[in-house]
């Protein structure tokens, strides 16, 4: 979604009209989690450093897919965020064991498997999902039949 | 002696077509695209969540959105960072 990310947050975000969530899918090996757990961490200083760390893995994912402890940990240093801090939460179990409760209820309760897909959710509850990178229009389309 | 001035008989195309080069460079200068504008189909220009002035919070669950909290629509992002 990367190129319709920008243009969404860019348009019905930044409008007020849409909320973008994050949740992180762990089917790719021992970095799926690792990646997770550096973002995660990240926004437990400032849930604003999550996004500056998930747009950073984003710009990165070719390193990502091979990168060990310390890039997570000069990512976070790059970032400015608190090193220690950053540390002690990658290296925790607490992290851990959030991000496997979130894998477990994207498998099970909400059933999602392909990589990535989307639920819009309107303000009654309404949901419509879409599979696969979508160019900003076919999202907008969905958000504005949405609005109230 | 052979001296450098230009020989009027050969060099007079050159100095005479440099003033339509000159013009012509100057059209396409014109017509070169400049900023983009927005596309026709009216979304707005791309920007890093960085670039905008964006609330940002913690769901209940521990995800993180960005966005007002009460806006009427979520958008759910399911993916990898690989």
């Amino acid at each position: 979604m990367q190129g319709a990310e920008k243009e969404i947050l860019a348009g019905p975000v930044a409008a007020g009209d849409l909320r973008l969530v994050f949740w992180p899918m762990l089917d790719l090996g021992p970095n799926s989690t690792n990646a997770a757990t550096a973002a995660f961490c990240a926004g437990e200083q400032d849930p604003a450093a999550f996004w500056r760390y998930h747009d950073t893995l984003y710009d990165n994912q070719r390193r990502v897919y091979l990168a060990d402890r310390d890039y997570f940990l000069a990512t976070a240093t790059d970032l400015g965020l608190d090193s220690e801090a950053f540390a002690t939460c990658y290296d925790s179990e607490e992290m851990h064991t959030l991000l496997e409760s979130l894998d477990q209820t994207r498998r099970t309760e909400r059933q999602v498997s392909v990589r990535p897909t989307f639920d819009i959710t309107g303000p009654s509850g309404e949901s419509e999902r879409i599979f696969g990178s979508q160019p900003f229009t076919a999202f907008d389309a969905l958000i504005q039949t949405m609005l109230p | 002696m052979k001296d450098n001035l230009p020989n009027s008989r050969h060099d007079a195309p050159f100095y005479l077509l440099l003033p339509v080069l000159l013009v012509l460079l100057g059209l396409l200068a014109a017509c070169a695209p400049g900023e983009p504008a927005n596309s026709t189909s009216g979304a707005p220009a791309p920007a890093e969540t960085g670039e905008l002035d964006l609330n940002t919070g913690r769901n209940p669950d521990g995800t993180f959105f960005i966005g007002d909290a009460d806006a009427p629509v979520t958008l759910t992002d399911y993916s990898d960072f690989l």
